[in-house]
Formats: C-alpha cells, structure tokens, sequence
C-alpha cells in the first residue's frame, strides 16, 4: 500500500503568489454510475498553465473525472472547482475533446460546423450564431492549422485531422481548462507529433490542460503533473517523481517493467484489468494505445 | 399537355389533397432528417403503428381520429424514450414494445366497432382524397408548428444529435432535446397519417432524407434536397395517382423510392454509377482510414 | 404549380443533385404521359351521372334509370370493398354524379369522407338503406360469448328481396328529385322491377322448399345473411358478426359444435372471400364448401336477380 498522502505532499500543492485560486481544484471527489463507484477520495490542484497527464488503466476512471469535471456527472461526496467555483456552473469556461470512439464520424458536419458548434452555449435557446461566433471558430481552427480544410466532411480526414478538429471546437470558446481525453489514442508518430507540438503552444498561451492516457512517455515528456489513477488516486506529482514502477505496478495492477531512456520512462509487461471497464466507457483503444503493451 | 397539369388542380379535392400532402411531407422531410441521422426509424413506425390505439378510441368516442392519434404519439414517444433511459433496455427493445402493443390494443378495439375490416383500412392506409379543409389546414396548422420547432431549436438538435456527451457539456440542455426529438417524430407522423395511412408514414419520415444524404453534403443541404425530394414525389405522386387510376397515397411513396432509387445510382458522391466510372480503387482509399462505412 | 417548386431549389446541394431530381421529374413525367389514357366514366352525353358505392346499388339504379342515366360503381365488379382503396380518378367520377347513392348502416361509410370531399354541391345522396329496421341480431351460435355492448348493426338488407324493394323505391325517389323531368320514366322503370323483385322472393321461397327443414341452416365465413335468414325461416351460423371484428376460438368452436350436432352438410364461402378458417371448418367437419353471393357482381351473377336466384340454386344443391 502506497501513501499517496505522502507523495503529493512530498512536493507541496503550488499555490499562486498572488493568492488567487488554482485553475482546477478537486476535493475529496467520490463519483460512479449506479452504485459502483469508479471515484473514490480524488484530491488534486491545477495550477494555470500546468499540464496534468492522467494514467490509469482501462475503467480506472479516467473519463469518468473529465465527466466529473465538466460536470456531467454529479460527484456523490466532494467538489470540483474552477477558480474557485463550482465547476459545474463553469461549463462554458471548459474545453472538452472527447475520445474518438464517442464521436459520429459519418455525421454530415463540416469541419467548421464542429468549430462553430464550440460556440453554441454560448448563444442561448432560439439564437442564431454571430459574425464574431464564426471569427472565433476560425481562430480556433488556425489555431490547430485546419483552417485550409475548414469544409471538409469530418468524416473525410484522417485521424490527426479529427482530432485536431475536436481540438479547434474545443478552443473555439477560449476556455480556461482544456480536457482532452486520449488524444494520442491511434495516432501514428508524425500525427501525435503535430498534436504535442500544438498541445506545448497551448500551454505557452497560458493553457491549462488535462489530458487522460494510456501513454507514459507522453506523460513523462510533456506534462507537469502526472495523476495515476485507479478507481483511486494512487499518486499525484511531477512524473520525474511519481512514475515509479511501484506506483505504476498499483495503478495498472500488475507487474512492468520500467525502462529510462532519453529522460523518458517507458513501460513494458503484461498486466490483467482489475475489473471490467465500466459501462459506458468503449473498449475499442484497446491495443491501439503504443504502451502499455500487452501480451 | 399544360391543360393536362392543370386538369388536376381544378378539382378542389385535388387543391386539398395537394396541399395536405405537401405540408406533412415538408415537415417529414425535414425532421426525418434528424430521424435518419439519429438511427430513428423504427421509433417512427413504432409510433404510427401504436397509434392506431389512440386513433381507435377516438373512433370508438366519435371524436375525430387526428386528436386520437396524436393524443396517443406524443406519450408513447416519451414513454419510448422514458423506458429506454430508465430500465437500461436498449432503444429498439422500447420501441418494440410500445409498436407491438399499442397496435395489438388498436387492433382490439377496431375490432369492436361496426365493419372492422374497411375501417381499419381507411386508418391504415389512409386517404388524403377525403381532407377537408379543416384536416387539410389542421395539418398544415401542425407541419408549421413542427416547422417553427425545428428552426428554433435548430442548433439545440444539431449539436445533440451529433455529439450528446459533448452538447451537455457545453451546457445543452441536452436531455431536454432528447425527448424534445421524439415529440416532433411523434406529431409529424400524426400529420403524415391523413396522407399516407400509418402503414406507409414511415416512407415519408425516410426515403426523401436517405435520397438528400446521396445528394448533398452538410445538414442544412441535406434537408433542403430533402423537402426538394419530398415536395416532387408529393406532385408527381398525385400526378401519377389521378392519370394512372392509382391510391394516391402509395403512388407518392413509390415516387419517393424512385427518387431513392435514381439517387442511389447517380449521387454525385456516393453513387453506384460514379464508383464504376472511377475504378481504380486507389482514390477512395484516400478518403481516410475512418470514412468508410 | 411544377416549375415554381424547382425555383426553391437549395443553395448547398451538389450540382449533380440536381440533375438527378431533373432526370427524376422526366421519369415521372413520362410515366405521366404514358399513363395520360383516355379518363374513365365520363359521362356519356345527355345522360344523368349517378354513382354508387358497390355493383348491387348501381344495378339497381340502372334498372330504374334505364337509358336516362350512366351509373359507375366505385367499387368495382368483383372487388370486396374491404379491400378497396379510392384513387382521384373515383373522385372525379364522384364530383361529375348528380346521384350518389349508398347503402349506409356502416356497410361503406368509410367512403363518406371520400365522398363529401369530392361531391358537387347540389348532389342528392340518397342511402339506401336508411329507414329501415335494422336486424337486432340473433346469437350465432349457443356460446356466444364475445361480448356485446354495442349494438349490432346489419347492413345486408338487400340479400331479402322484399327488403330490397326498399331500396328501389329510395333509390326511384332520388333519381326524380335530381331529375324531375324523367319522373315518369322512373316511375314506370320502378314498377316493373319492383313486381320482378316480387316474383323473384316467391320463387326464391319455392325453390328453398327442396331444402329439408333440418338442413336449412346457412353456415358462413361472415354473418351476411340474417334478413335473407329471417325472410325465409333460415338459421345462420357464421365465424364473424355481421358487423366484421376478428374471428375468435370461441366462434369456431361454437360454428364447429352446431355443424356437429346438427349435421349440416354443407358450409358456404363468398367467392370474393377466402377463408382459410372456413375451409379448415369444412375439412375437420368433413363437409364440402358451396358458393353464395353477397355484394359481388360477376359473369355468373352478372345482375341482382341472378345472384339472388343462384345463392338459391347453390343452398339447395349442396343442402338437399
């Protein structure tokens, strides 16, 4: 048994000079679907521009605390904040990209539409989309370098293009907090290249990002934080600190095999899920996801 | 030849006719695009089918079998989506139960009335022929109606349909729209009744939006070819019924499916005709790896 | 009305969906003109266009109107009206007649709709059954256990030849309230076919006499034959009210008891009328199926009278 208690205050929360609240704050979050609980005791800070690499196995939560977070799910016990409010009155101040699997590829949408579609909420009921609604969704799309295939079919691009066209509806309403959820699943080397290059540019602009994977050498390369989850909060701190293989070996239930290499950790075994994913998480990364690998 | 188009219209069963048909199938265009995109059909036909409970009682009472039917729709599209949320049944399972069930039960009590077997024809298959002015503008009053819905709430219904998990989040009242949807499919399959008779309302919810996705790209093209689709099967239909001796509703829905038929051939994108013409195969495996159906 | 609807053509299509739509309107366009053929039931001229729901009324109204009127019957010779679906070409004949007669009692009022919408407005309608009592109807079988609250109603007047005089005389004062000036022509046309219709409900009585009593029991898929029953002293059994609904297991066990007990030889089927549940009766009772007519004009039948005079012929072949 780990003491995450101790890990995370090995490395104290970093609290903002000027006393302003983190961009993120969850406290003692419990969250599930029926009466299986997929959160238990789930306690982090973000602070603004920090990037949180989210690992844990299959069903271990992952997009269940995004869900928390934009408050789809209501927590059962504790709370999320954004600067310091409720997070679940803050939708519109959240980015959300969703896995691939969720999305209707065949859906007669233009990559602009789903730009657009970022600004929706904000127009209420029985308003029509602005000029400055369409500048924005633009923006967005320059931002991510789709803007040359704004009317294409979303179901004409390729992986990358996809994602990077959830990525631009996600930015379209300049938010705060940007949850990505597997955004490296199933991309080949030159495409999940492209997504960290504009992932750094985000968080240069003074982003805050969370992001679920499956992927260690994307946590230990590009993030501040790493959060290893399962079911639980196994540990939470910067990657250099936490992702040892007996943390790992907790969170994915079995035995890896670490290996450091370019300052990146990579891990190597075989692990069995502890349960099974939980109903309304897709299966379908499974094995496309570059490590763990499985046997 | 122009006398010939125009010998129709001078009946005013055929102004009627013309006009109840046309109304209903714009507002069948137009939401059985979200019908067809959603995966909806069936909950369609389900709810035609089980109105023939509503329809039945209405009879039953004396009253008029419009109120009847659309009195039953609208709670049995809710009940529909209420069950399926609720008892984790998957969509189809609900919808089979509540088609299945309130057909059995409109079927029962037809079969109390006097000449069971005409009368459940006429509910059937119905006949646009016999609109009044009143039914003629009572269904039109409800085309608008689902009309206006559909273009308030345009955004609400796109962003849902396409991605509910994402709409919520943005803060959709997503669930809302959810059973918003089924309502509209519920009152424009009681408006296509009078039309086509509840056998064949489930061609109008269909066939024209499946012809427009042959035709047109984005959502707001797709359901402009739609009502376009709709309107001429609508007039070719009632053309072909008057010269050709045929039941007018059926002839509107065959002049839909050859539209289909024609669109499946020819469609500029997704047309058997233009895959031939283009055969090597090298072109279409770029269209990227997740495009294919 | 045509071109003004391709001018609202949408912006975002493809330019091939519109040829599409175009190559579709000239297929429907000449499945139009191939299909323009020359209209039915125009009305000949100088004569009165009067129009009918079903063959029986139209010959009914021939035989009154003779020379002075053209009669179409919707339903046309040989097609049960149950299965019958009106086109706009019905209606136009409907909004040319200037007689539109019916039998009424629930028999064709689904056509009402129908009618009304296409109706000219000064158009007499006369239904033909209308003031007549109508046949509370008897159980037909011992267990007749399906219901009823409601009250039956049975619309086959006709198959009782006197009651069809009724009708004639309905159908006679139509005709000279839309046409005065052949009042006499129908009143003469009316005399001489109401004494056939005399003469034909004594030989129908006559010719029923060859029947034992204890076989003259009419045993049917669909109760159509209760005023013929009650005029002639008959007992009927049948698997469907006179009123329609769905055939029950209770009904054919009671047809399939009474056809054992009584030892009736012979059930009967309408020849517009398959009926599967009927010829399983007769295989199981292991007795033949004879033919009756109810509300079907044909080569064998082709006039009121035939039928009549053959439903007699055929209960007495198979019954004797």
């Amino acid at each position: 048994m780990l003491d995450t208690a101790k890990l995370t205050g090995g490395h104290a929360i970093p609290t903002p000079d000027d006393g302003s609240p983190p961009v993120l704050e969850v406290r003692g979050l419990w969250a599930g679907y029926d009466h299986t609980p997929a959160l238990q005791e789930i306690n982090f800070q973000v602070a603004q521009g920090d990037i949180v690499g989210v690992i844990g196995p299959n069903g271990s939560g992952k997009s269940t605390l995004l869900k928390a977070i934009l408050g789809l799910m209501p927590p059962w016990r504790g709370e999320v904040l954004l600067l310091g409010h409720a997070a679940a009155s803050q939708q519109r101040r959240i980015g959300y990209m969703p896995q691939m699997e969720r999305v209707d590829w065949d859906f007669p949408v233009t990559v602009d539409d789903v730009a657009l579609m970022g600004r929706y909420a904000r127009r209420g009921l029985l308003r029509r989309t602005t000029r400055e609604d369409r500048e924005a969704a633009s923006a967005a799309l320059d931002r991510v370098g789709m803007l040359p295939l704004r009317h294409r079919l979303i179901g004409e691009l390729s992986g990358g293009q996809r994602r990077r066209a959830l990525l631009a509806r996600a930015l379209a309403n300049n938010p705060v907090l940007l949850l990505l959820d597997e955004p490296m699943a199933g991309l080949d080397a030159t495409a999940q290249h492209q997504l960290l290059d504009i992932i750094a540019d985000l968080q240069a602009s003074g982003t805050t990002i969370v992001l679920c994977t499956h992927d260690l050498s994307c946590v230990s390369s590009c993030c501040v934080k790493a959060l290893c989850l399962n079911r639980r909060q196994v540990a939470f701190g910067p990657p250099d600190a936490v992702l040892n293989e007996t943390v790992l070996n907790e969170t994915f239930g079995t035995h890896l095999l670490l290996v450091h290499g370019d300052g990146n950790a990579y891990a190597y075994g075989h692990h069995t899920h502890p349960d099974a994913d939980h109903p309304h998480q897709t299966a379908a990364s499974d094995g496309t996801e570059p490590s763990p690998r499985r046997k | 030849m122009l006398d010939s188009l125009w010998e129709p219209l001078g009946y005013a069963f055929m102004q009627r006719a013309l006009v109840a048909a046309l109304l209903a199938s714009v507002a069948c265009a137009v939401v059985g695009t979200f019908v067809i995109l959603r995966g909806m059909a069936f909950m369609g036909e389900a709810i035609g089918h089980s109105s023939l409970a509503g329809m039945a009682v209405a009879y039953f009472l004396g009253g008029n079998v419009f109120w009847g039917a659309l009195a039953w729709a609208v709670p049995a599209s809710l009940g529909i989506t209420f069950i399926s949320r609720r008892a984790k049944l998957r969509l189809d399972t609900a919808i089979g139960i509540i088609f299945a069930g309130g057909f059995a039960l409109g079927i029962i009590l037809m079969s109390q009335v006097n000449n069971y077997t005409a009368d459940l024809f006429g509910l059937l298959f119905g006949n646009v022929l016999a609109a009044s002015w009143g039914e003629a503008a009572l269904t039109g009053g409800m085309a608008l109606g689902v009309l206006a819905a559909v273009a308030a709430f345009y955004k609400e219904l796109l962003f849902t349909a396409y991605d509910a998990d994402m709409a919520a989040a943005s803060g959709i009242p997503v669930r809302l729209v959810q059973y918003f949807l089924p309502v509209l499919v519920a009152v424009t399959t009681v408006v296509a009744l009078k039309t086509v008779g509840i056998v064949l309302v489930l061609a109008l919810l269909v066939t024209p939006p499946a012809t427009a996705t042959l035709l047109a790209r984005r959502l707001p093209g797709i359901m402009a070819a739609s009502v376009a689709v709709a309107v001429v099967s609508v007039v070719a239909g009632l053309y072909l019924s008057f010269y050709a001796d045929l039941p007018t509703g059926p002839s509107i829905v065959m002049v839909a499916t050859g539209f289909f038929l024609l669109a499946l051939l020819f469609s500029p994108s997704k047309g058997v005709w233009r895959r031939l013409q283009r055969s090597p195969p090298t072109e279409t495996a770029a269209a990227g790896s997740g495009a294919d159906r | 009305m045509i071109p003004s609807i391709k001018t609202s053509r949408p912006a975002r299509i493809w330019p091939g969906a519109i040829q599409a739509i175009a190559a579709g309107a000239l297929l429907a366009a000449l499945v139009l003109l191939a299909a323009c053929r020359t209209e039915a039931g125009a009305p000949s001229a100088g004569r009165m266009a009067v129009v009918t729901s079903n063959v029986i009324l139209a010959d009914f109204a021939r035989q009154v109107g003779g020379d002075r009127v053209a009669v179409t019957s919707l339903i046309p010779p040989g097609v049960d009206l149950h299965s019958f679906q009106t086109t706009p070409q019905d209606s136009v004949t409907i909004s040319r007649a200037r007689v539109i007669i019916t039998n009424g009692m629930g028999l064709d009022d689904f056509l009402l709709p129908v009618l009304d919408a296409a109706k000219q407005p000064g158009a007499v309608h006369v239904a033909a059954s209308a003031g007549l009592e109508n046949l509370q109807e008897e159980p037909a079988a011992d267990a007749h256990a399906t219901e009823d609250d409601h009250q039956a109603e049975a619309p086959h007047f006709w198959l009782d030849p006197l009651l069809a005089v009724h009708y004639v005389e309905r159908i006679r004062d139509g005709l000279v309230q839309a046409d005065p000036s052949g009042a006499a022509t129908y009143q003469a046309n009316a005399d001489r076919y109401l004494q056939q219709l005399r003469d034909l409900d004594r030989e129908i009585a006559q010719t029923l006499e060859q029947v034992p009593p204890a076989h003259r029991h009419l045993v049917t898929y669909h109760n159509a034959f209760g005023y013929f029953a009650r005029r002639y002293g008959w007992q009927t059994s049948s698997f469907l009210e006179a009123t329609g609904g769905d055939v029950t297991p209770t009904q054919i066990s009671a047809v399939m008891g009474q056809l054992r007990a009584q030892g009736i030889p012979a059930v009967f089927a309408e020849p517009q009328f398959r009926s599967d549940v009927l010829e399983q009766a007769a295989r199981d009772a292991g007795v033949p199926v004879g033919i009756v007519y109810t509300d079907v004009l044909d080569a064998t039948v082709p006039t009121y009278i035939d039928l009549m005079r053959y439903n007699a012929k055929s209960l007495v072949q198979y019954l004797k």
